[in-house]
């Protein structure tokens, strides 16, 4: 078995709306049927017992997809599909296996191709390693708890999200309406918040200031000094560093000279800056507020052990870590309870050392902070929180300025006001860990996550920004383009990304092919975009996926014969439909999916869409869309020399005329293209006169489209300049210039080499049948085919041409296009086929300024 | 703002005295946070004792005026009452007292240790050797050591002993440094508080935290960095490789990951960018670092090329940052980065601003004032309505019902009064809160829509005024003798002079409410940089009749109705037998109370409805909990403001 290729797909596909890696795997003669190949299962399953069952007559691609499956499931990744697929290349399979996490992903594809190996040549194959490595590989690259939750309220909500990095940053929603979160901070979560809570005195100063009960004590100098403030002070205090964090060099309830001197040693080697305060009776609190809001209270309580009478204190905190919510970090629920020096030295001041066997009930502390990074417990108390107590915290947090605040509260309990008891805050902290709250140890989880998602988007707010996408064979640029601009007639900022290059508001920012997923979600990523048209291409599709999960509006807008048949196993029109079809897949619920009518395997996508339909054809009378309109839904075709777009009796009625792009309806593919627009706009919500105003003002020129039906005037002959290359599109270029007036009609025309045979065959003996002459041209890329071999293709086209006279072959793209002009006479029409965009139009263009 | 006719030196009257030790003497130095009797600033308030030095006059201590202008040669540029360079030195040579030499010397040392201080004034009380020195104190702390330092400089000049005048001066500018803002925020703080502008400012933190603006409007700044700058978009910034993805994602030139800088080479330049805007440039000198230190860099705002500027500013929102710098590099600021393979290198979070504010060549920019205006757009001033209640009697009850009528319009409203420390109705502290550190409580809490404080003459004789301007000032009956023998006041014009601070304060939009029947009204109303609201219980006054027939407004009663008249309207507010603190307990005092508070309510905009709701239903006793729970005195004591030495 050899693979040949792996691919992320990291949005909607071909295959599912889900992540997945995608492979295209070789197998060897004798692996084609696992039958067939003895004892390959059974070693198979002894290796990996939990693999799934195989179908008869299975292939090894799928043993291979199974197993990264079941590697992913055995770990608890939630995966639910994958497939394998014979492609007509025998023996070559597409196998796809979905994933939670990119590498993971990758590695269980690894794992599982090892353990197919391991299982043909009887080679040992350790799946507890395997399963360890991905385990590890997965807690290091997945969303942590808190971040996590925060994700998943997201998803609940229907907010679109992208991790940043590899680490917890994380992006909401799109474009202009995109916020960011890292773990428990917003992005409207302030710097100078959080350097006032790093700063405990500062901190203190603000609460006081607004009434909020906080211990007195200060800063001290010395290990003297802290004596002396412990004696101002009077009664427990606490010594602590004041830049710390996790309660580290933290030593409370100490009275007496030597513990509080003892403590500030402790404190210093954490923080050059240590203070002294009084100790407040009571347990820990720890407050979450979130904007305005308290949204979670946990009771923290320091890791212990209850005596037995019989285990030493170590064998009770192994028995205690034993429990299987404890893990290692932060991932868990628990955290296993740490035997170091700290508890050491809290048990001996107990009278105890790690051996004793504390009797039956006896209550032993292994540490003095509750933090749950140490070991600690946490007990939902969100419901006994007094208003007035849950008010400082609110109070505290507005007064650091923190948005979404854990606020340590000591005190005897919550149900009374702090002012009533001998409690304060003690603490306030940035980015505070949600895990206590999201499972805590005892008591409800709290849904911290929709607290901070709806914090940071209103209720009926999703984050996106409206989304077309557009597929076909041919028109897309320009319906992208036309589309776009209408939705940038509305005011917005429309990001566009096309096969030509990236646009923001008009302003090209990158070149090339765009039409692919990576560009889409830059769109989606930049700051400044309030709308978003995509070009689709198929290639981005396969590769990749789609750039975003959903769409409002999916325009297709034909696949006719379809275009680059037979590259990355779609070799028919119907495959290729598939891959356009997943646009079609993504359009939300209250979307609208833009359909021509005309094309029956476009309309056939209409079952695909969850949304609405809006079909569009020339003629109302186009079975599907008479159907469709029948039906009160909407339609849009032409009319009396209108563009008609009508649902049940209304109609909205566009003169031809005022469509420049259309060439007063002359030019049908126009037609077709301005009819998908409309169509999109409306599915849009855009306002008529909008739509009207935008079509009328949309200009269609070389220098705004090159290569798309860019007329020139030309010594009184008519001058075409066209990207077309393929069937389809050259018929349409045929209908519209057989629509304009010429006394000879002359095409400049080269082949792409990548094309089927017949598809290049095809183009001329369309052409051969309208122009009086051909002048065919070749250029330095061939595209994987011989010298000449192309232009031979495209003069067998021409054999059997009715109108052709003369044919011409010349090399050079630029030689060729003079060659034409040459030859061209007042009230002739050439049509030039360009290849390489830019220069030829350049070129074209220093013509039409000698002329 | 009136100036206030003053003399800045006033000289001692020497007469025959008895004999003492020829000293200086601090008996009690004051520090006055806020507007005082002095001046609008905070400064020091030294009462000096100048012993036998009360009989020897500069021009009698023998070598004194040389040593001192030898050892302050700066001293020559003090103007003093002469209104000239030179003119203290001329006074010195003329004959001047101890106490003025003093707060000159004081002053002096200010200025050398970088604080500059314009502003002292030295007074003889009337105790006969004993002096007021007051000198601006930008810096407390520095202030008081110049103080001390002062006081040993001149005592060694008189004695003619060896005094090390720059070892001292050095001690004074290393403890300046320690305090001093740095230039980021400074710049920023200058730029709020320019006389255009008039944003308070509040600094919370020895470290550069600082306030603007007060309450619920409060704004903060900590270095280059606002509450409003991100700590995900600082966090981004220290990760260089994520920064660049990011600001590629967005087709924005980057340079290379490996080299930092892109291949074309070119110079270095730093965009600050403030909100979506960029204020200025600055390019790197050859051989400079970074743009760190003042002098290193070029200004070259007025160059940028539109599309660079437009690049700089989209890579701040695609950060996420309101206030950054961008670092590119460019052959050619004033061209497009695509045309020269110019790049962004680098985008930082609190940029520093000196190599704007004082570039090697070119113009300096006010890069400060464009972060105020970016904080505070469209000349916001970031105040909230903070009434300030000043008299001899009868304030802790204004200020309640003040209190009361702002809580009940809707605004959360905070109080420092004698009765304690409110926040609407709870009651923070219950000690006495009439004091500057309450009124600062309040001004700092950001929940709080409006402020009422009560000022008594000791809190602005001792303390100074918790805000730097109010919207609204209430001076209640004024009784002259009651201040006598504290703070060395015993003349009814001192007592003016206190009071009045509380009317000066007075915003342009805002109002001074002044009781008719005051003898010092007359002189005091003109004191009032906004409207004045006079309030009386005889309507028939002559200063009230007056007073409505320039247009003013008044508040008073007639027949048996509070009536709040204006030139020639006259609406009826409420029937006196409904007001419920008169019902309780009938008084002129309670009476004249609730008119101050009711004309300070009207000057507030506060609708008449509520206001008569407010005087039909307060009653201080029934008001000072809203009864969730027994009030507890605090346990905790608010900390000092913190330190960061």
């Amino acid at each position: 078995m050899n693979i040949i290729r792996i691919q992320t797909l990291r949005g909607p596909n071909l295959w599912s709306l889900h992540t997945a890696i995608q492979a295209v795997v070789r197998c060897a003669e004798n692996e084609l049927c696992l039958d067939q190949l003895p004892g390959f299962e059974d070693r198979l399953r002894e290796r990996f017992p939990q693999i799934a069952a195989f179908q008869p007559g299975t292939a090894m691609a799928s043993a291979l997809e199974l197993a990264a499956f079941g590697l992913q499931a055995q770990i608890g990744c939630p995966v639910a599909f994958s497939r394998s697929v014979a492609t007509y290349e025998p023996g070559v399979y597409q196998v796809v296996v979905e994933y939670t996490e990119e590498s993971v992903g990758h590695l269980a594809f690894e794992l599982a191709r090892e353990l197919c190996v391991a299982a043909h040549d009887d080679l040992p194959f350790d799946l507890p390693a395997a399963l360890e490595r991905l385990r590890i590989l997965n807690e290091e690259v997945r969303l942590g708890p808190s971040t996590g939750a925060i994700v998943a309220a997201a998803v609940a909500r229907g907010i679109p999200f992208r991790r940043l990095t590899e680490g917890s940053l994380v992006q909401f929603g799109w474009g202009r309406k995109q916020r960011r979160i890292q773990a428990a901070e917003m992005d409207s979560t302030s710097v100078i918040g959080e350097s006032v809570a790093q700063d405990k005195e500062l901190t203190k100063y603000l609460l006081a200031s607004a009434g909020v009960p906080v211990p007195m004590g200060r800063t001290v100098t010395d290990a003297e000094d802290a004596w002396t403030a412990a004696c101002e002070i009077g009664g427990p205090v606490v010594v602590k560093p004041r830049d710390g964090h996790q309660g580290k060099g933290v030593a409370a309830n100490i009275e007496s000279r030597e513990d509080v001197m003892a403590a500030y040693a402790a404190a210093s080697e954490i923080s050059a800056k240590v203070m002294v305060e009084q100790y407040l009776p009571g347990h820990d609190f720890r407050l979450l507020v979130i904007g305005n809001r308290l949204v979670a209270a946990a009771r923290r309580e320091p890791p212990h052990v209850i005596g037995d009478g019989e285990h030493s204190i170590r064998e009770l905190v192994d028995e205690v870590n034993s429990d299987p919510r404890r893990g290692d970090g932060h991932a868990t629920i628990l955290t296993r309870i740490r035997f170091d020096d700290i508890t050491l030295a809290t048990l001996a001041n107990q009278g105890f050392d790690a051996d004793a066997v504390p009797r039956k009930g006896a209550r032993v502390a292994l540490r003095n902070n509750a933090n749950l990074s140490t070991g600690g417990t946490a007990t939902d108390v969100t419901d006994d929180v007094h208003q007035d107590l849950a008010a400082r915290a609110v109070t505290a947090a507005n007064m650091v300025g923190l948005d979404v605040c854990g606020v340590d509260v000591v005190c005897e309990n919550v149900l009374k006001p702090l002012e009533s008891q001998t409690g304060g805050v003690i603490e306030v902290n940035a980015a505070p860990g949600l895990r206590m709250h999201l499972q805590p140890s005892f008591g409800k989880g709290r849904a911290v996550g929709e607290a901070i998602i709806s914090t940071m988007f209103p209720v009926h707010e999703d984050g996106r920004i409206p989304l077309v996408a557009v597929a076909g064979t041919n028109g897309k640029t320009t319906t992208v383009r036309l589309i776009a601009h209408l939705l940038g007639q509305t005011g917005k900022r429309v990001g566009m990304t096309n096969s030509d290059g990236v646009y923001i508001a008009g302003r090209c920012i990158d070149t090339g092919d765009c039409s692919g997923p990576r560009s889409a979600r830059n769109i989606l990523f930049h700051p400044d975009v309030e709308a978003a048209v995509f070009e689709t291409a198929r290639g981005g599709i396969l590769r990749e996926g789609l750039g975003f999960d959903r769409c409002n509006v999916a325009v297709v807008t034909n696949i006719g014969m379809g275009d680059h048949l037979g590259l990355n196993y779609i070799s028919t029109v119907e495959d290729l439909a598939v891959v356009k079809r997943v646009i079609i897949h993504s359009v939300a619920q209250n979307g609208v999916a833009v359909l021509n009518a005309a094309d029956p395997i476009v309309a056939g996508m209409a079952r695909a869409c969850p949304g609405s339909v809006t079909f569009f054809a020339h003629d109302r009378h186009e079975r599907v869309l008479a159907n469709h309109l029948a039906q009160g839904k909407r339609g849009v075709f032409v009319e009396d020399g209108q563009i008609i777009a009508a649902k049940g009796k209304l109609r909205f009625r566009i003169d031809m005329e005022d469509i420049p792009l259309t060439r007063n309806g002359t030019i049908l593919f126009q037609v077709e293209n301005a009819m998908a627009a409309t169509a999109a706009a409306w599915g849009l919500g855009i306002p008529w006169g909008i739509i009207r105003r935008g079509l009328a003002n949309f200009v269609n020129d070389a220098k705004t489209a090159p290569g798309r039906f860019n007329v020139f005037n030309y010594r009184k002959a008519t001058l075409i300049a066209d990207y077309g290359h393929n069937p389809d599109a050259i018929r349409a270029l045929v209908q519209a210039v057989e629509s304009m007036p010429a006394k000879r009609r002359y095409v400049v025309i080269s082949g792409a080499g990548d094309r089927r045979d017949c598809d290049i065959r095809l183009q001329t003996e369309i052409l051969g049948d309208v122009f009086d002459e051909v002048i065919l041209y070749q250029d330095d890329c061939q595209r994987g085919r011989a010298d000449g071999e192309v232009l031979a293709l495209l003069r067998e086209g021409l054999v059997n041409a009715c109108r052709t006279t003369h044919i011409e072959e010349i090399r050079g793209e630029l030689l060729a296009i003079d060659a034409a002009l040459l030859r061209l006479q007042p009230g002739d029409l050439c049509l030039i086929l360009i290849d390489r965009i830019e220069e030829a139009l350049a070129h074209i263009a220093m013509r039409h300024t000698e002329a | 703002m009136r100036n206030r006719k003053e003399n800045a030196c006033v000289t001692a009257m020497c007469d025959v005295g008895f004999m003492q030790r020829k000293a200086i003497r601090f008996l009690n130095i004051l520090s006055l946070r806020g507007p005082n009797i002095w001046t609008y600033r905070p400064v020091l308030e030294a009462w000096v004792d100048i012993g036998a030095l009360e009989e020897c006059p500069s021009n009698t201590l023998p070598g004194f005026v040389d040593r001192l202008c030898a050892w302050l040669p700066t001293l020559a540029g003090h103007r003093c009452s002469y209104d000239e360079p030179g003119g203290f030195v001329r006074r010195l040579h003329e004959g001047t007292w101890a106490a003025h030499i003093l707060e000159h010397v004081t002053l002096e040392l200010q200025n050398l240790a970088g604080i500059p201080c314009g502003f002292g004034k030295a007074r003889e009380t009337g105790v006969r050797g004993i002096y007021k020195v007051a000198v601006r104190a930008r810096q407390e702390d520095v202030a008081r050591a110049c103080l001390h330092a002062a006081r040993d400089l001149v005592m060694a000049a008189i004695e003619d002993t060896p005094f090390d005048v720059e070892a001292t001066q050095q001690q004074l500018q290393e403890l300046a440094r320690k305090y001093q803002l740095g230039p980021n925020t400074a710049c920023m703080v200058d730029a709020a508080t320019a006389m255009d502008r008039g944003i308070p400012t509040l600094q919370l933190s020895a470290d550069n935290l600082v306030q603007l603006g007060y309450g619920s409007r409060q704004r903060r700044i900590w270095a280059a960095e606002t509450d409003h700058t991100s700590a995900i978009a600082e966090g981004i910034t220290r990760n260089s490789e994520l920064t660049r993805r990011l600001l590629k994602a967005c087709a924005l030139p980057v340079a290379d990951a490996d080299k930092g800088e892109p291949e074309g080479g070119g110079q270095r330049h730093r965009l600050l960018v403030v909100g979506d805007t960029l204020v200025a440039a600055a390019r790197l000198d050859a051989g400079a670092e970074n743009f760190s230190l003042p002098h290193t860099a070029a200004d070259v705002t007025d160059q940028v090329h539109p599309e660079t500027a437009a690049a700089a500013c989209l890579a701040a929102r695609v950060i996420g940052l309101d206030i950054a710098g961008v670092d590119l590099v460019a052959h050619d600021i004033a061209c497009p980065l695509a045309s020269q393979d110019g790049a962004i290198t680098a985008v930082h979070a609190c940029p520093g601003l000196l190599t704007h504010l004082q570039p090697a060549s070119g113009e300096p920019r006010p890069v400060g004032r464009a972060i105020i205006d970016h904080l505070f757009p469209n000349g916001d001033t970031g105040r909230i309505p903070v009434v300030g209640v000043t008299g001899s009697s009868g304030t802790t009850e204004v200020a309640r019902l003040v209190a009361e009528f702002l809580r009940l319009s809707g605004k959360i409203t905070g109080l420092a009064c004698a009765d304690g420390l409110f926040l609407n109705r709870r009651r923070i502290d219950a000690s006495d809160c009439g004091n500057w550190q309450s009124g600062r409580r309040l001004l700092m809490n950001c929940s709080a829509e409006a402020v009422v404080i009560e000022n008594g003459a000791d809190v602005i004789l001792g303390q100074g005024l918790a805000y730097d301007r109010c919207q609204i000032a209430v001076v209640t009956r004024i009784d002259p003798a009651r201040h006598f023998g504290k703070y060395h006041i015993d003349r009814p014009e001192q007592v003016f002079q206190v009071f009045r601070s509380q009317v000066d304060v007075v915003l342009r939009g805002g109002v001074a409410v002044l009781d008719a029947a005051d003898p010092m009204m007359p002189e005091m109303l003109p004191l009032c940089d906004g409207e004045v609201i006079l309030f009386a219980i005889d309507p028939t006054l002559p200063e009230i009749l007056e007073h409505r027939s320039r247009g003013g407004r008044a508040v008073f009663i007639r027949g048996d109705g509070l009536v709040l008249g204006s030139a020639t309207d006259e609406a009826s507010l409420v029937p006196l037998t409904e007001i419920l603190l008169i019902a309780e307990a009938p008084s002129n005092e309670h009476l004249e109370s609730v008119l101050a508070a009711v004309a300070a309510a009207w000057a507030l905009g506060i609708a008449h409805h509520v206001i008569r709701t407010g005087v039909q239903t307060f009653s201080p006793d029934s008001n000072a909990n809203d009864g969730t729970h027994p009030t507890t005195p605090d346990p905790i004591t608010p900390h000092s403001m913190p330190t960061h030495a």
